[in-house]
């Protein structure tokens, strides 16, 4: 089984890391951005785009709302399965696409790799 | 008459009728020898005799003593005889004695050549005879008019020639009668216009040719014989003969020299006083009051219109009638006829003042309420010579002034019945000169003892000190007004928060009578002012902490995810961890796992708080969410030795936000256990009309009665906090979702001990949103 490629986009750097250390340990290839610029930077610098973003929205520079604006007039990104992984304040529904979907902290691992298994097998959600 | 219509007795008896019923003329016969034969109704008015006494008398009977004696009555007789008719005029006597001028007509009656008698007939000339004999006089007396009269006068014939002129004229002319009479008349009557030297029309020429009277021709100067030159006047008038035609002509003229100088004075004098007379005359008619004046009888002489107007008479009708009769006024508070200011002036020859409560009656009946004001009118020797007076209808005024007066009277009530506000006056000085209740009420003076004290008492000592009270007069008095708020103080020296304003008073000409000074006793106000503004911050301050509460429980989510991650990633790892180690990993996230539910607790409560709880509203079958529920939480009540059960029988389907309501039950069952811990707790579900009841019941020591009522408000925990851990945030949270589905949540302690806590909610919430 190749390995599944996810970038994880979150200010909180324990987040980032822990969360890279258990997804690394289940299978996945994980990468990280601060925020959503550096994940356009990143994205865009890598020559094979990740399978899966995990995509914080309250973050400094480039938040969530940016990153997926971006991704709008972006195709290559487009193609991208997202799940938004918030903390759930301030969240704007009416920014944020219906299929996307949207997993709160704190989560349980389980839950999280359900999600991920969805979207990488080219589905959405199951909510 | 002829002697030959006697023969016929029937024309006879017709002239018999007709000389009996002629009255002018006295007609009879007479025999042969002049004796009275017969004798008519005329014979009998002219001369006085009835028939039975003068038939059978002599004619001389009629004449005057001297005419009977010189034989005239025979001698007309013997005329008549010899000539068959005769008529003469002479005096006649009547039979009382007095003497006419009388007509006689005397014919002989011839018949067949014998004489039989005579017809006379008389008619009374008297009349005609006086007016010839005034005729006559009055000729004689014209002409010695003529000649004495100071005015020169010139008659002229039909052909202008000169026929007379009076020694004046001859004077004035220089031509003597003598020589004068014939001559035309323009050569001894050389008229020129005085300001054209040209010779002027005579007048004389018009007089003649028309007719007519010529007036006075102006500016006419005479020129007489020798060269000399006078101003005279004129006039011209034709001499009519008895048959309308004209025989000449009379010029009357006179030397207006010495005159001239006179008329020149009068005529100025009396464009004076006809300019005045038209100024005066402009003035009092149209002057906007009612003016009247009498003569020194009291009787109206003039109306003015505004006085037709309210007397109802007009000028024309006015004039002449006494000044009661038009000038109708009564008291009008005893209705008594008042007295006539005319007469007073006219008695005493005083100016009047206005008279107060008189009413004009008008002619209509119409009544006014005047003021009035006379004056005599004094001629320039002083005398009185009658009465102006003035009046005006104040019916208008009136209105005003009561309109003032009860305006005045209702501000003075008004001032004195208003204890919110101190409203009292200061003179130019700042010393109080009114107090009203308020003012008593405000700051603790009586009327008696502030009165005529500087307002500066009202004030603290600093303010004093710094001199503020003359400066907050000095600023009104400049610009209109001075408004602040500041500390005053009361009667004992407290102070209290006052809103002032002061403002100058005016008096009429301008300068300053004083202040009024308002002060409202703000020290309630302040406070309320400063409760709200201190309730606005206290929710202020809730309103940031609910905000803070939010935030922070959000930010604490991320940490969390780490730490409950990290957790296990450590309980996972290989190999694997050693019993105790494992054993303090899992309560370490038990522990995580409990600091999260409260975190969302938190969450919950802060969205509340913020009006952010949001309801997504779905079907389903509330005994089917229930059973998921109890499942979830039947490890946590074998943790606390809590037997759960649950009796939901029937599914029981509604529109509700299914999280939420499972949110609820949660919360419920957590709670029980938490209280309960040891004992049963027993969950139900059931259907009650168009609601459901999930109803949770524990067999624990209940809720403490004083409790009840406030279990599920915010923060309140019905145990001590120091047996029990927690916020109590979890009933209060349960109790505002049930609200937003627009149902209840009740806690009761039934009969058999324990609590139990019930929710109803319609199935149908009153709330249209969904998700």
């Amino acid at each position: 089984m190749s390995p599944r490629s996810v970038l994880i986009v979150d200010d909180d750097v324990d987040i980032r890391e822990i969360l890279a250390d258990t997804l690394t340990e289940t299978g996945f290839e994980v990468t990280t951005a601060c925020n959503g610029l550096e994940a356009l930077t990143a994205v865009r610098s890598m020559k094979v785009r990740p399978a899966v973003i995990l995509l914080d929205l309250m973050m400094p520079v480039m938040d969530g709302y940016g990153f997926l604006e971006q991704r709008i007039s972006d195709p290559s990104l487009a193609s991208i399965p997202i799940a938004i992984v918030t903390a759930g304040h301030g969240i704007d529904r009416e920014r944020i696409a219906d299929d996307l979907p949207i997993i709160r902290k704190p989560f349980n691992v389980s839950e999280l790799l359900g999600v991920l298994d969805a979207l990488s097998a080219g589905g959405t959600s199951p909510g | 008459m002829t002697a030959g219509s006697t023969g016929r007795s029937g024309a006879t008896q017709r002239f018999d009728l007709l000389v009996a019923s002629i009255k002018d003329y006295a007609i009879f016969l007479l025999d042969t020898s002049g004796r009275v034969a017969t004798w008519n109704d005329g014979a009998r008015l002219m001369k006085g005799y009835a028939p039975e006494e003068i038939v059978g008398k002599h004619l001389s009977i009629f004449y005057t003593p001297e005419d009977a004696a010189s034989g005239r009555p025979q001698a007309l007789l013997d005329a008549a005889r010899k000539t068959g008719c005769v008529e003469e005029e002479g005096w006649r006597v009547r039979k009382d004695g007095t003497r006419f001028w009388a007509d006689v007509v005397m014919t002989a009656i011839v018949v067949d050549g014998d004489l039989r008698g005579f017809i006379k007939v008389t008619r009374d000339l008297t009349a005609r005879r006086q007016a010839d004999e005034k005729l006559r006089q009055s000729e004689e007396s014209l002409a010695a008019t003529l000649y004495s009269i100071g005015d020169g006068v010139l008659a002229v014939d039909e052909r202008a020639r000169i026929t007379r002129i009076n020694p004046v004229a001859e004077q004035l002319t220089g031509w003597t009668e003598r020589e004068a009479i014939g001559r035309p008349l323009e050569d001894v009557f050389r008229i020129i216009n005085e300001d054209t030297r040209e010779r002027a029309p005579n007048p004389i020429a018009r007089v003649l040719a028309e007719g007519v009277v010529v007036g006075l021709a102006n500016h006419t100067t005479l020129i007489s014989r020798d060269g000399t030159e006078r101003p005279i006047a004129d006039s011209g008038a034709p001499i009519r003969t008895s048959d309308g035609g004209t025989s000449g002509a009379v010029v009357v003229f006179r030397d207006v020299s010495k005159e001239r100088h006179a008329e020149e004075q009068l005529r100025q004098t009396q464009d004076a006083v006809r300019l005045s007379e038209e100024s005066l005359r402009a003035t009092l008619y149209s002057i906007g009051d009612g003016v009247l004046a009498t003569d020194e009888r009291a009787r109206v002489t003039r109306l003015n219109p505004v006085a037709e107007r309210l007397t109802g008479w007009t000028e024309g009708e006015a004039v002449g009638r006494p000044v009661g009769e038009v000038f109708r006024i009564v008291n009008e508070l005893t209705r008594a006829e008042a007295a006539n200011p005319v007469l007073r002036v006219l008695a005493e020859g005083v100016v009047i003042g206005l008279a107060n409560h008189t009413a004009l009656i008008a002619r209509d009946g119409v009544e006014r309420p005047i003021a009035d004001s006379g004056a005599p009118i004094f001629d320039l020797a002083g005398k009185p010579r009658g009465a102006v007076l003035v009046f005006r209808d104040v019916t208008t005024e009136r209105a005003a002034e009561e309109a003032v007066r009860q305006s005045e009277q209702k501000l003075r009530l008004m001032i004195a019945s208003v204890r919110d506000y101190a409203l009292y006056m200061l003179d130019p000085s700042g010393r109080v000169i009114s107090w009203n209740p308020g003012a008593e009420q405000i700051k603790g003076y009586r009327e008696d003892e502030i009165l005529g004290q500087s307002f500066s008492r009202f004030f603290t000592p600093e303010d004093v000190a710094r001199n503020k009270p003359q400066r907050e007069l000095e600023i009104a008095t400049r610009e209109g007004r001075f408004e602040e708020e500041g500390w005053r103080v009361r009667k004992d020296g407290s102070r209290f928060w006052a809103n002032v304003i002061i403002t100058p008073i005016r008096d009429g000409s301008d300068g300053l009578a004083g202040f009024v000074k308002i002060t409202r006793d703000l020290t309630e106000k302040r406070k309320a002012d400063e409760e709200r503004l201190r309730l606005a911050q206290a929710r202020e301050a809730v309103r940031l902490r609910d905000e803070f509460l939010s935030i922070a429980s959000h930010e604490l989510r991320t940490p969390l995810t780490a730490l409950l991650l990290l957790l296990r990633n450590i309980r996972g790892q290989t190999p694997p961890l050693d019993t105790r180690l494992a054993k303090n990993v899992d309560r370490a996230q038990g522990i995580s796992a409990r600091l999260g539910q409260l975190v969302d607790a938190l969450l919950d409560v802060s969205r509340i708080a913020t009006g952010e709880l949001k309801l997504n509203i779905e079907a389903f079958d509330l005994s089917e969410g229930a059973r998921e529920v109890v499942e979830r939480m039947r490890e946590s009540a074998a943790a606390a030795k809590c037997e759960l059960s649950l009796a939901a029988p029937v599914p029981v389907e509604g529109r509700w936000d299914r999280l939420r309501i499972e949110q609820v039950l949660t919360n419920l069952i957590s709670n029980s256990i938490k209280y309960a811990a040891g004992h049963p707790v027993r969950v139900s579900v059931s259907r009650d009309g168009a609601s459901a009841v999930l109803q949770v019941r524990d067999h624990g020591p209940g809720i403490p009665e004083a409790d009840l009522p406030r279990i599920f408000q915010r923060f309140e925990r019905a145990a001590s906090a120091r047996h029990y851990g927690g916020m109590g945030l979890g009933l209060y949270v349960a109790s505002q979702i049930a609200q937003a589905h627009g149902g209840t949540i009740v806690a009761t302690n039934p009969d058999g001990g324990g609590a139990c806590l019930t929710v109803t909610l319609p199935l149908d919430p009153p709330i249209g949103q969904s998700s």
